[in-house]
């Protein structure tokens, strides 16, 4: 046994010498153009995957609208016909590349603007479906309003300052409406969470309250002179609506607290029932 | 008996405390607007809304009041706690916001722009203020959920 395994040894050994590199490969060294290439691949392949995911598409295209309204003004400008066969173009082909468009648009104007007249406030009870189809629509109309806040820049045209008082109105209110959504779902997602203010100062907060500034900056800059009180009534109309949706998240997380507890102790005295059940049998 | 009251009462004071806001403020807009065109349109809207705004103001409350009356009973006997204590505990704040921060506000708004300063020191001023007036409210929303919370899980433990 020993002279054959003395033998293989002698047989491997012989091989690894015919071997390149005496049967130890080299590792590869890449180049730096090759490391750089690699690195874009892999960068461009994950942001293909963010672009195809079903979460990111809507925003995508929410964004990729707002811009091209906003490429559309800026030519309407200097060329009216060109700007206005540029804004029509835009919308028709939002509306065949993403049919779905006019669904958001629709669910928002139902569920948020009618909501506001109805119940005088943004929040509402609602699932985690419900928040999440909610939330898709009021992001995909804040994406395509959102750009159009930079017509504060543009010359102050009557069509400019129609679209500056339309954008500002919907980025307010669809930002109050993302904060409030993005905030109830962290609540559903944490049924037995203590709220604390670092919880609803968050960066979904922060996030809201920089498209909320430049929304009413936006609203300040059109006010002519003398008119500064209706720009004080539509801060006054706009905050509130902003602190009654922001003090209606405690509220929210506490009673999915008291559900989730008054299940979770209604449970328990089911599986007491069925314990003493067994123990008598 | 007495804890159903407090929800029902609670929820019923959120629900008219946001619609009176709203609803007060677009009827408040056309004083603002109208006073800068003349006066007289200020008279004119006044006359017309004491004539005519009780009626119609009477006609959307009750349409309102009776949606309300509906899905609030719809929801109690259903036992469908998530709603009602969520409004019961909402109830419970948002009327000390009402009473406050909209006078507040629209109070300091208005001395602000009384003041001949940049403009855009006005709106920091603004904003200021409302982040002050978000953050005290805010904290003590916080403080009276967690106060209340023990009180709505006795009258849940004890249905």
């Amino acid at each position: 046994m020993s002279d054959e395994l003395d033998k293989l040894e002698s047989i491997l050994e012989k091989k690894i010498k015919d071997e390149p590199y005496g049967g130890i490969l080299k590792i590869p060294k890449f180049s730096i153009f090759e490391k750089i290439s690699t690195s874009l691949r892999w960068l461009y392949f994950q942001f293909e995957n963010m672009v195809k995911s079903p979460r990111n598409i809507h925003r995508l295209h929410g964004t990729i609208f707002g811009l091209s309204l906003v490429l559309s003004l800026i030519v309407l400008i200097n060329y009216p016909l060109i700007g206005i066969i540029l804004i029509i173009f835009s919308i028709i082909s939002q509306i065949i590349i993403f049919p779905e468009s006019v669904i958001l648009f629709i669910s928002f104007a139902v569920d948020v603007m009618v909501g506001l007249l109805k119940r005088g406030s943004l929040a509402s009870i609602c699932t985690p479906k419900e928040i999440e189809n909610k939330k898709r629509s009021v992001e995909y109309v804040m994406l395509s309003v959102s750009p159009l806040l930079i017509t504060i820049f543009f010359p102050p045209f009557l069509y400019i300052i129609a679209i500056r008082v339309i954008s500002s109105i919907f980025t307010a209110i669809s930002t109050i409406a993302y904060y409030y959504l993005s905030s109830a779902l962290d609540c559903w997602n944490s049924p037995l969470r203590e709220i604390s203010e670092s919880d609803l100062f968050s960066t979904h907060f922060w996030v809201s309250i920089f498209f909320f500034v430049s929304s009413t900056i936006i609203l300040y800059s059109l006010v002519p002179c003398g008119f500064s009180q209706i720009f004080s009534w539509s801060i006054v109309l706009l905050s509130y609506a902003f602190i009654s949706t922001i003090l209606a998240i405690p509220s929210f997380q506490a009673a999915i607290y008291i559900t989730t507890y008054w299940r979770g102790s209604e449970t328990r005295k089911m599986f007491e029932e069925i314990e003493k059940q067994i123990r008598w049998f | 008996m007495k804890e159903k009251i407090f929800l029902v009462e609670n929820a019923r004071r959120g629900w008219i405390m946001n619609i009176i806001n709203i609803y007060g403020l677009i009827f408040l807009l056309p004083y603002y607007v109208l006073d800068i065109i003349s006066p007289f349109y200020v008279f004119l809207y006044s006359i017309i809304f004491v004539i005519a705004m009780p009626h119609i103001a009477s006609k959307v409350s009750l349409h309102l009041t009776r949606e309300f009356r509906k899905k609030l009973i719809s929801n109690l006997s259903q036992r469908n706690l998530l709603i009602v204590s969520y409004l019961g505990l909402y109830g419970e704040v948002i009327p000390q916001v009402s009473q406050l921060f909209v006078p507040i506000m629209i109070s300091l708004s208005l001395v602000i722009n009384f003041f001949v300063m940049n403009p855009f020191l006005k709106l920091f001023l603004t904003f200021i203020l409302f982040f002050g007036l978000v953050y005290f409210f805010t904290y003590r929303n916080i403080k009276v959920v967690k106060t209340r919370l023990n009180d709505i899980l006795a009258y849940i433990r004890s249905q």
